[in-house]
């Protein structure tokens, strides 16, 4: 024993040997990219790698239609090489998050552009992705063609940011009714759609549609599920603040966002969360028409749920309409059984008939290249931009529609993501996304991030992490009261506020933001 | 001494005629471990030294021991998840010796072919991958449309929220282990009771002693390398349990699933203090290496065969 308390001990003491001399090791801060004035390499055989997430995987039918195009590509460039990766949600991000911190980033990532910007900041590859020779840009003509969507999606503080195309939009911060259930009710889906309802609205459709429809003593139909607490809690359902929040409400909800970036005061909106929890809580357990059992269920578990017929509402993006379609048209081919749902993508309830419309955002799908280090030079570059411009054409692309190029099945998966100028889809949905396209706000709570120092950064992670989340659960489980819960928040917010002073809590960066906020209020019409 | 000669002296000298290909063989697996296992340890253990967010990728800075002070003082944090880890190895490891060593004695007396089968059968979850593992499970204990409540139903008994429940989510994910975690176990025992001399239990028989009394004279002390082996083996998957926090309950209902490596997962990826993750990733490495040593020091004295 006695020895291997000495091993122990020996390793403790190198151990904080070495971690001390290392301390006393400082690295010369990153100084530029040397390479602008390399010569060109000379290119027999040029691969482009492209990343993406299901967008290439070829069991879905946008990932087969970019697959062919691929292929088409190559088979017009035969000294060039695409190589299209994809991976899971999570995984895809892990890695570009490396790569990006590595400064070895992909020549082309797909991907929404919020994502990008949370790893690109920190290692300075915002800029890269700025810095694209200007000859590869589109010109004005063509940015002015494809409409003000894709001018505000490149627009960053102070900065002009370079997309080739938003092809797919993802919405989120939406969410899907069933047609028939809300009818039932004696509510009109297109009018919902139309001009949005109420949380009472909400809980009076959710009553009707809340019941046992086989008679066995068991209620199998709900209002909704509740599903994830944590995690996907920033979009979904069970985030309380969202529940009655116009944008100033989404902005304390959202990610790091406990601190005014104009004065530096860290802040808790009592009155809404109190509003929000009380009201999971009458939803939950007072009218019943979200089963308890479904707090803490997979967001699988509650898209199955609607996909199926067994719930009223999903708090879900555009994307679910999908495998609504999917079954209902396994339904119509004898393949599955079941009543086929009539779905509604819908703005969020919100708090009365006055208040404006829950915010939604819009995951503006583009495409990305970084700079590389080493550089791989100019033709590599152009290569890269030429896929992405073959990729992207909004010439090219209705031609492909129209020669049948892209099959009819793909053609319903992009009619109903896509608002590009009427490619496909006409529906109630298609409408109202091509209505969204024109009223959707960017992720304003990063804006909150780039205003705020690490020490705050990291003492809110914390809290979230430890606070803010366990003790959300604590209402949505009944342990808790409503304004227990608020007193444990304020009183963990206030321990942070002591702890760091407050001239250690914005950075420099925070007056652009407070003025980019302010300008999007303005235009919005909302408070900030 | 050019390599070509080094190399030539190496194949003809007969004072390693022996060992030569042994060494190459070797060499390859060394390589292997010295690009995958240490270089990327000693990666973690310089990061674990450093500030290195996403906030500074592009200037991170030595910082000593900084995030290992703030690892050790952060009682609401990293403590909180190694009591989590603890009171789950506790009830884990030991619950999955027993199984493992029951299943063993049932086995062992069987024919080849019956035993093969049963030690395939109980094998069988160590080599479906832990994702597959964990949305069966998903499916098996969800509170909504689960199998596990279906059956209690069925039994007249009431429900339970299973892993929904910050009550029993710690204990669902235990009961996955006790479920499916003793194929390597019972493949172990089962071998060793193989080697267990006949002529000791004839001994005993003759003595008139009871099935326990064998058992626990006999079969257990005989038995105690193995026994050694499995709970260092299952100290340390245990330690480094994931794949039920990551896939199935994120850390909580109110963290009531917060595991350490959930932790530095969640530090790493999802907050992106990669220094601050790798020194918990150290530490977790001592603290494994610590307690393996304990149990070799304390367990592996009075083994006889």
């Amino acid at each position: 024993m006695k020895r291997l308390a000495l091993l122990c001990l020996a390793l403790l003491t190198v151990f904080a040997l070495a971690g001390s001399a290392l301390a006393a090791y400082v690295p010369e801060p990153f100084d530029g990219y040397p390479y602008d004035d390399q010569p060109d390499a000379v290119i027999e055989k040029d691969v482009i790698v492209v990343m993406g997430s299901s967008n290439f995987d070829p069991s879905y039918p946008s990932g087969s239609y970019l697959q062919a195009v691929a292929k088409l590509f190559m088979e017009q460039n035969p000294n060039i090489e695409v190589q299209l990766n994809y991976g899971s949600w999570g995984d895809l991000w892990n890695k570009v998050g490396v790569m990006l911190g590595n400064r070895q980033g992909p020549d082309i990532l797909v991907g929404p552009r919020e994502y990008l910007l949370a790893p690109g900041r920190g290692g300075g590859q915002w800029e890269d992705i700025l810095t694209v020779p200007d000859e590869y840009y589109f010109d004005e003509f063509e940015k002015a063609v494809m409409g003000p969507a894709i001018l505000e999606s490149c627009r960053f503080p102070g900065r002009e940011g370079y997309m080739i195309w938003p092809w797919t939009n993802y919405i989120d911060g939406t969410g899907v009714i069933n047609g028939d259930m809300v009818r039932e009710a004696g509510y009109d889906p297109l009018e919902i759609q139309k001009n949005g309802w109420t949380w009472d609205d909400f809980l009076k459709i959710a009553r009707v549609a809340t019941k046992d429809t086989n008679n066995d003593g068991k209620i199998d139909q709900w209002g909704s599920y509740f599903g994830p607490t944590v995690d996907s809690d920033g979009t979904r359902l069970a985030l309380t603040a969202n529940w009655c929040s116009p944008i100033a409400l989404r902005l304390k909800a959202e990610g790091q966002t406990f601190i005014d970036i104009k004065t530096g005061d860290f802040f808790l909106d009592k009155d809404a969360f109190l509003k929000g929890f009380t009201w999971i809580q009458k939803l939950v357990y007072e009218e019943k028409v979200i089963p308890a059992e479904s707090i803490g269920a997979s967001t699988d578990e509650c898209r199955d749920a609607f996909v199926q017929g067994k719930t009223m509402f999903c708090a879900a993006g555009s994307d679910i309409l999908d495998e609504v379609a999917e079954r209902n048209r396994l339904i119509d081919k004898g393949l599955e059984t079941g009543k086929k749902v009539d779905a509604y993508l819908v703005p969020r309830p919100k708090p009365d008939k006055n208040s404006p419309n829950h915010p939604i955002r819009v995951y503006v799908y583009g495409y990305y290249h970084f700079k590389q280090e080493p550089y791989k030079g100019d033709a590599h570059t152009r290569n890269v931009f030429k896929f992405a411009k073959f990729l992207a054409n909004p010439v090219f692309q209705p031609l492909l529609a129209h020669s049948a190029f892209i099959p009819s099945d793909m053609r319903v998966w992009m009619g109903e993501d896509a608002w590009f100028p009427g490619i496909l889809g006409s529906d109630a949905n298609a409408q109202y996304m091509e209505q969204i396209a024109q009223t959707w706000h960017p992720r304003l709570d990063l804006y909150i991030t780039m205003a705020t120092t690490t020490d705050v950064q990291n003492a809110l992670t914390k809290f979230r992490q430890e606070v803010l989340t366990p003790t959300s659960e604590e209402v949505y489980l009944n342990k808790i009261t409503p304004q227990q819960a608020v007193d444990k928040l304020q009183a963990a917010l206030d321990k942070i506020a002591q702890d760091i002073p407050k001239d250690k809590r914005l950075t420099s960066e925070a007056p652009a933001m407070v003025k980019d906020l302010e300008d999007f209020a303005k235009k919005t019409g909302q408070k900030i | 001494m050019n390599l070509k000669a080094a190399w030539k002296r190496y194949f003809e000298d007969s004072k390693y005629s022996e060992w030569r290909w042994a060494y190459i063989f070797l060499a390859v697996d060394l390589a292997w471990s010295a690009l995958f296992l240490f270089y990327p340890l000693i990666r973690a253990f310089i990061f674990s030294l450093q500030e290195f967010n996403l906030s500074n990728i592009g200037n991170v800075r030595f910082i000593g021991l900084k995030n290992y002070i703030d690892i050790l003082t952060d009682t609401s944090g990293w403590w909180h998840s190694v009591k989590i880890t603890a009171m789950y190895t506790l009830f884990t490891v030991p619950v999955n010796i027993a199984i493992a060593m029951g299943l063993s004695l049932l086995i062992h007396p069987l024919g080849d072919r019956s035993a093969n089968f049963y030690k395939s059968a109980f094998y069988l979850p160590g080599v479906i991958s832990a994702t597959v593992m964990s949305v069966i499970m998903i499916w098996v204990f969800s509170p909504m449309s689960g199998l596990a409540n279906l059956i209690l139903e069925k039994l007249g008994l009431p429900t339970l929220r299973w892993y929904g429940s910050p009550d029993t989510a710690l204990l669902t994910l235990m009961l996955m282990i006790w479920l499916s975690g003793h194929g390597m176990g019972v493949l172990l025992y089962t071998a060793a009771l193989k080697r267990v001399p006949q002529s000791l239990y004839e001994a005993a028989d003759i003595d008139a002693a009871s099935g326990w009394s064998k058992f626990w004279r006999i079969t257990w002390p005989l038995l105690k390398p193995t026994t050694l082996y499995v709970l260092v083996i299952q100290l340390i998957e245990s330690f480094q349990t994931f794949s039920g926090a990551f896939f199935i309950t994120r850390g909580g209902p109110i963290r009531s699933t917060e595991f350490v490596n959930w932790r530095i997962y969640e530090t790493f990826y999802r907050y992106g203090n990669f220094g601050l993750a790798s020194a918990m990733a150290v530490v977790l490495m001592f603290v494994i290496m610590v307690i393996s040593l304990v149990n070799f020091k304390l367990l592996g004295t009075d083994v006889e065969y």
